[in-house]
């Protein structure tokens, strides 16, 4: 091919379209995953899931919630093989590609994908955006059991064609979690009624999410964050980003919009997303973007959760309930006695902790576990010590509460 | 020559301002084998459980006579968005005619007195000179509601509906009504109403295409967006526009998973189709 037929090539095609591969990802589905959730006390909690993963590679075993992140390139032609060797069927809707009838999966008037049976998904990538993929087979059971993903179209630094450049991006992938779904027995339970007790961004919730670096959103003056929304839930996510971050919406489902809109305060709505560009002219430090949850029922927030903003091991305020929210009653050993547990992250750390929860003024101590004390000093609310001085070791921290001894490393 | 021109005007004007007649009818509707008796407005007096589209002309009077077969008084109203264009007594046992005054062309709704009267359900389009190829009327129904309604209180529930519906069909009965289910063609250009006449929002998700919201009084913001899935609030509307480019058959549903049951089961309630043709 001569240089010239290149050039021709790329006018009429453009840079991705002359670029563009064949991307083939296998899938599998599961339907025993145990993934564990960290509760509002700093508590593991189990709960069953049905979840999609790689088939068939040495990361088979990571399926988890959300399924892997689809991310192929504007003009690639994707193929996802996907194996079913769960005990019920399954399916793959791509949601918002505007596929064809065969591809769409749903199983109606595209096909079932049975136990046993592997089946593939095709389409041709041809609008950079956000986008996702989740079973359509019982929609609101699989879909609360997990069974969904994120699937970005990129175009290079531009967010669509040409339009929307960042350097930097960040993808909130919102969905949430009743726990009586993920017990082991679900029998009689009514689709219709779907309870929140676990917000999860990025299949996070809570200190998992202020503890991961990678749910760190990062913003220095002169960067520009694409922040990819993704509602995957049965509530409106009110997002509401600090003042001092300008924001403002420049596409959805996948395509720019006619005009910017600036604004601070963005309602997604249950399948939508959104694309918004953020950017900052000052340093930011300890903020975070709240993210409320609203019955689409009654728009009353529920749940709030936040995503912090360039700090490791942010401190998130104290969870907003609704009273009318229908929480489940944990039994745990604490709560019975009436005493309430740390939270204490990140842990393991290599420099500091931050604990949280105290019901009042509470004396605290670090002891290796020789006995001796490293550290010891009055705790308020919350508390950030600094344990860089300390040798690499095992170490005890120590409160007294209530002539209660609690412990924790 | 002028006179008789005026004289002709005035005639023709008269006759296309008729009356249209329309009945508040009392049926029953079973729900997790429960039956509840719900109020409907309709174009006879036999009932339908859906509310009637009225269709009137722009820029002249219209006449309603409305018949209140229900066994107390209630208030019909007529809003533009939140704006209040007309409230009127219905006596029970009585036809009225209301003298609906000259209205611009546009989508408007009417309903019985917010409060207790409202969770009646009977709420509807008024449609002003608008020719559009489809209506969707979505809607859900609580039955608490619905009793409280006819206990003459307001519900002390929390709301929780059991039963969705797009033009008073639940899905599959949605696959069997031509006016819901969209039979189309490859390279037609189709524009849908989509009329939210219930309590809550529902976030629409269109399969196999993304489509073009060219009017909205629900999110004004999202007019000229193209979207594959978008809101329409409470007594909100929006038009979307769909030029389908390949044949095959596309469900069309609400995103909240709970509006896609029927008695708790899947699939049912807020489901239609896109049925495009080569």
């Amino acid at each position: 091919m001569n240089f010239y037929k290149i050039i021709v090539l790329f006018a009429v095609f453009g840079v991705n379209q002359v670029f563009a591969q064949k991307k083939v990802f296998s899938f599998s589905a599961t339907m025993n995953t145990i993934g564990v959730l960290e509760d509002a006390n700093g508590q593991p909690d189990s709960m069953l899931n049905w979840t999609f993963g790689y088939f068939n590679t040495e990361i088979d075993k990571q399926h988890d919630v959300p399924g892997p992140l689809v991310e192929v390139n504007l003009g690639d032609t994707v193929v996802i093989e996907f194996y079913n060797p769960s005990p019920e069927g399954h399916t793959i809707h791509l949601h918002g590609l505007d596929v064809d009838q065969r591809n769409d999966g749903v199983p109606s008037t595209s096909f079932f994908v049975l136990t046993g049976d592997t089946a593939s998904y095709e389409f041709i990538a041809t609008k950079a955006g956000t986008f996702m993929y989740h079973c359509h087979v019982t929609t609101p059971l699989h879909f609360q059991m997990g069974m969904y993903g994120a699937l970005i179209v990129k175009n290079g630094n531009s967010t669509y064609n040409n339009y929307g450049k960042f350097n930097n991006e960040h993808l909130l992938f919102l969905s949430e979690f009743d726990r009586r779904y993920h017990a082991m027995d679900i029998t009689g339970i009514d689709l219709r009624d779907m309870r929140l007790d676990y917000i999860l961004v990025n299949g996070k919730t809570h200190g998992q999410i202020y503890r991961d670096s990678n749910e760190v959103l990062s913003l220095k003056p002169g960067d520009t964050c694409l922040l990819r929304v993704v509602n995957a839930t049965y509530s409106i996510n009110r997002l509401t980003i600090p003042n001092e971050i300008n924001c403002k919406i420049i596409g959805s489902d996948g395509r720019k919009i006619p005009a910017d809109i600036v604004t601070n305060t963005i309602d997604v709505y249950p399948g939508e997303r959104y694309g918004l560009l953020l950017t900052t002219a000052n340093v930011i430090d300890s903020a975070a973007i709240e993210i409320c949850y609203l019955n689409m029922r009654t728009q009353k927030g529920t749940k709030t959760e936040y995503i912090p903003i360039n700090e490791y091991a942010f401190v998130a305020p104290p969870e907003k309930k609704n009273i009318e929210d229908n929480d489940t009653v944990k039994t745990d050993i604490t709560s019975r006695i009436g005493i309430k547990p740390l939270l204490v992250y990140p842990n393991p750390t290599m420099r500091f902790i931050i604990i949280e929860d105290f019901e009042q003024e509470t004396k605290f101590s670090i002891l290796d576990l020789n006995g001796k004390c490293w550290l010891k000093g009055e705790l308020g609310k919350s508390k950030r010590l600094d344990l860089g001085a300390l040798p690499d070791g095992i170490y005890i921290l120590s409160t007294s509460h209530q002539n209660t001894l609690i412990l924790k490393e | 020559m002028r006179f008789f021109a005026l004289l002709l005007a005035i005639v023709l004007h008269a006759e296309l301002s008729f009356a249209q007649s329309f009945f508040l009818n009392k049926g029953t509707i079973t729900e997790k084998q429960a039956t509840i008796d719900i109020l409907r407005l309709n174009q006879s007096s036999i009932f339908d459980s859906s509310n009637a589209v009225i269709s009137i002309s722009e820029n002249q009077a219209n006449q309603l006579i409305i018949s209140n077969s229900f066994q107390r008084n209630l208030t019909f109203q007529i809003y533009k968005t939140d704006d209040l264009i007309l409230s009127e007594l219905l006596k029970t046992g009585a036809s009225k005619t209301i003298e609906i005054p000259s209205l611009t062309k546009g989508v408007y709704r009417y309903q019985l007195k917010n409060g207790i009267e409202a969770q009646s359900g009977v709420k509807g389009l008024l449609l002003v000179g608008v020719k559009v190829d489809f209506v969707w009327r979505i809607k859900e129904l609580d039955m608490d509601y619905a009793k409280a309604f006819l206990d003459d209180k307001l519900s002390n529930t929390d709301y929780f509906p059991e039963r969705f519906s797009i033009n008073g069909f639940i899905y599959p009965q949605t696959m069997q009504d031509v006016k819901t289910k969209v039979n189309c063609k490859v390279g037609d250009t189709v524009d849908i109403l989509i009329f939210n006449a219930g309590y809550m929002p529902h976030s629409m998700h269109v399969h196999g295409y993304h489509v073009l919201i060219t009017e909205s009084d629900s999110n004004p913001n999202q007019t000229g967006w193209s979207k594959d899935t978008f809101p329409v609030q409470k007594d909100r509307y929006c038009f979307i526009r769909l030029i389908p480019d390949k044949p095959g058959k596309y469900p069309v549903h609400d995103h909240y998973m709970g509006s896609v049951t029927v008695e708790g089961n899947y699939p049912g309630g807020m489901i239609t189709m896109l049925d495009v043709s080569n």
